[in-house]
């Protein structure tokens, strides 16, 4: 009986689970200084809403339709925060999207309340919260099933420091013409290690939590080039002096593509205890480096002690010209000016996603006496096989495409060959084709 | 030592079809993959340099003959349904075929079943008016014309025949059994037409209709008698025959036009075109729909396109 389909037994189809990752790297310019700002809405690739509740960073003009969404920025205060001020215009806005996010991301308790975001995801045993938070949504496009732990990584520039009052404190050698003009503070936070400490006690699924972990001063000329770090600091490889230091920057919400991060990275740096070691270059040609004493400080015992050099503590600028601090910033600019502060101070933004891939692989075998011949018209001259010469030849066909037939004879699915595969009676082949869903 | 050969196992990755996807769509349960078949559309076996090529054998050996078949190039994946897997690879156990069954249309088993000489194709009345314009020539039935209305009185129909065509096998031999085809699956456009059965006009059962709005009938025989017959004519001079060897069956079928085109210009103005035809010293202006019906064999894989015009006189 000839035949031109096969059933598959129950042994020949598998279904199996795949995470693919990709990087997902944005770098500062994309968000700030490649396109508009959101004033010239033509060319801005930053969508500002009359709601004044988010803004929108695409990762070209908004308008143009090859735009590609990459994330939503917000602000959010929680009804015990000392910023919540009741003349603030948007302070209600700033409220309401942190319970927003809060009762989504940590939940209510037992009495029906929304629990604030808590620093180290022990809820239960209380602790410090983050009353205050910059929220940044990435986009379902670049999340995708949900960002990989372990790979979150977001350099800031938290503060510039005029070359006036930001030499380094190591005595470098170096000769060099050129000199710096201002040095940027360059902060980076990650979750690195939460592939192996992440918490599951959200609703909203697994999280991690954001730490500080280089912290590095970079001497920028009057060109805006960026020369080598005048000084280094590896937060996990603090002086023991300093154990204990809260280096805590967040929380990550890895299916919720959600980064709830604290806005006390940007505060300004008080000179306290504490030492460390760090490099000094020369600017230029040359080069030098040299050792010297690195003062830290800390924010209220908030966040750890950063470079002890004084530095500009303004942040934030808002359209009439006022300079705000962060917590000025929250206290009196509205949602989408605060969005525009950290929007400017973001160097580099980087993480994998994972994306979930549920398939199903039809083993299709087909033995050595099976599809030997064809039904393609080129196959025949009149009904003569072309392949044959004599009854004693071996039939030969070739394989280009493999269809997946329901019961009814349906073609459900194609799967296609690179090139023709030879089959003939002397061999025998086992076909892999992967369905993903 | 020396690497293992793990060229017998390949894997490829599928792309759901438009009718895969509507099924998955449902969620009925009705995507459910139970069957493979392998396919070689791309492929011209007479690039097969051997002896029965018209260039001779490959000089260099047999190795050789299919070198320009490996050269193919091969397509991306049609995700369109009707696009994909035409030709099939067939499994017959035997190796020593040197004849497969082929699919013709038979236009001499009498006058009904010729194609229009005019158009190369069946041409499809679909209403009575253009029955009676295109359905005679001074009081005689025309050539190739089937009636869409009027389908159990008069019109033509559309004979396939089966068997090897071959004169090196007389006819006078029974085909084997295993390349006698038993199903047919005829595939119609279903917005223009429906299949009937030739004696009775018995409509035929539609098997599903896709995405594409091909109707797809499955016809067995045994079961269906008013379609699938065997070919009991063995004489090899037989004048009504046009498979050389044994044969095997024939499938016969009729149209019945579809109410949109018995009653309605809209698909003409959409998918057809304008034409004018003299029938007796008289002009007719007319609309016209070129479709093709595509008849299969279940078990031999075969399938021959048939070119059908579709007219409705304006």
């Amino acid at each position: 009986m000839a035949t031109v389909f096969k059933t598959f037994l129950n042994d020949d189809i598998a279904t199996t689970r795949t995470l693919l990752h990709e990087a997902i790297p944005i770098h500062g310019g994309i968000l700030a200084g490649t396109y508009a700002e959101p004033v010239d809405a033509e060319n801005s690739n930053v969508k500002n809403y009359p709601h004044k509740m988010f803004q929108s960073v695409y990762d070209y003009p908004f308008l143009k339709s090859s735009a590609n969404h990459i994330f939503d920025l917000s602000v959010g205060l929680s009804s015990n925060s000392l910023l919540l001020a009741a003349d603030d215009p948007s302070a209600q806005k700033k409220r309401m999207i942190y319970n927003q996010f809060a009762q989504v991301l940590v939940g209510h308790d037992t009495t029906g309340g929304i629990l604030p975001f808590d620093e180290d995801g022990n809820i239960l045993e209380g602790g410090d919260k983050l009353e205050e938070c910059y929220v940044v949504s990435v986009a379902r496009l670049l999340n995708k099933d949900e960002v990989k732990k372990g790979s979150f990584y977001l350099t800031l520039d938290v503060a510039r420091t005029p070359e006036s009052l930001a030499s380094s404190s190591g005595e470098g050698e170096g000769e060099g013409e050129g000199a710096a003009v201002s040095r940027r503070v360059r902060l980076t936070i990650s979750d690195e290690g939460s592939q192996d400490d992440y918490r599951v006690n959200s609703p909203a699924g697994d999280y991690g939590i954001l730490k500080c972990r280089t912290y590095e001063v970079v001497p920028v000329d009057a060109n805006g080039e960026e020369g080598s770090p005048t000084c280094y600091v590896n937060y996990d490889e603090l002086p023991a002096e300093l154990d204990g230091l809260d280096i805590r920057a967040g929380l990550i919400y890895y299916q919720a593509g959600v980064v709830v991060l604290s806005p006390y990275i940007f505060s300004s740096f008080v000179s306290t205890s504490g030492e460390g070691e760090g490099e000094g270059e020369g600017e230029g040609e040359g080069e030098g480096e040299g050792e010297g004493t690195v003062s830290w400080s800390g924010i209220n015992g908030k966040l750890p002690g950063l470079y002890c050099q004084q530095s500009d503590p303004v942040m934030f600028q808002d359209d009439r010209g006022g300079r705000f601090h962060v917590d000025d910033a929250f206290l009196n600019l509205e949602i989408p000016e605060c969005c525009d502060g950290l929007r400017h101070r973001i160097n580099r933004l980087a993480f994998n996603n994972t994306t979930e891939l549920n398939s199903t692989i039809y083993f299709c075998r087909v033995n050595h006496n099976d599809f030997n011949y064809s039904s393609n018209p080129t196959y025949l001259d009149g009904s003569k096989i072309r392949v044959k010469e004599s009854t004693i030849d071996a039939p030969v066909s070739y394989i280009t495409t493999v269809g997946l037939y329901s019961s009814d004879n349906e073609l459900l699915a194609v799967a296609k060959l690179s090139e023709s595969l030879r089959k003939d009676p002397t061999n025998e082949l086992t076909l892999r084709v992967r369905l993903d869903y | 030592m020396a690497f293992l050969d793990n060229s017998g196992d390949i894997i490829l990755d599928a792309v759901l079809t438009d009718t895969g996807r509507a099924r998955l769509a449902k969620g009925d349960g009705s995507f459910k993959i139970t069957k493979f078949a392998l396919g070689d559309d791309e492929i011209d076996y007479a690039l097969y340099r051997n002896k029965n090529h018209p260039d001779g054998a490959h000089p260099s050996g047999s190795a050789y003959y299919d070198l320009d078949i490996l050269m193919t190039p091969i397509l991306e994946a049609f995700t369109n349904n009707t696009s994909s897997m035409k030709s099939k690879l067939i499994s017959v156990p035997r190796t020593n075929l040197l004849y497969l069954p082929v699919m013709k249309v038979n236009e001499v088993v009498n006058t009904q079943t010729a194609m229009s000489p005019d158009f190369k194709a069946f041409v499809c009345a679909v209403d009575r008016d253009s029955e009676e314009v295109f359905g005679y020539t001074n009081d005689s039935p025309s050539q190739g014309v089937l009636f869409g209305e009027n389908s159990t009185e008069a019109g033509g129909y559309v004979r396939i025949d089966q068997g090897l065509d071959t004169t090196e096998i007389s006819s006078r031999f029974v085909i084997d059994s295993d390349l006698m085809e038993t199903q047919y699956i005829i595939e119609v456009d279903n917005r223009f037409a429906s299949i009937i059965s030739v004696g009775n006009a018995r409509p035929a059962t539609v098997s599903f209709i896709d995405d594409d709005n091909v109707a797809s009938y499955y016809l067995s025989h045994g079961t269906d008698t008013s379609f699938v017959l065997e070919n009991t004519e063995r004489e090899p001079e037989s004048r009504t025959q046009v498979i050389s060897g044994p044969r095997g069956t024939y499938l016969e079928f009729k149209l019945r036009s579809s109410l949109e085109l018995n009653t309605s210009r809209y698909l003409f103005d959409m998918l057809g075109n304008d034409s004018k035809v003299e029938v007796d010293g008289q002009q007719y202006e007319y609309q016209f729909i070129d479709s093709i019906i595509r008849v299969s064999g279940a078990t031999t894989g075969y399938s021959v396109d048939i070119p059908v015009r579709f007219v409705k006189v304006t």
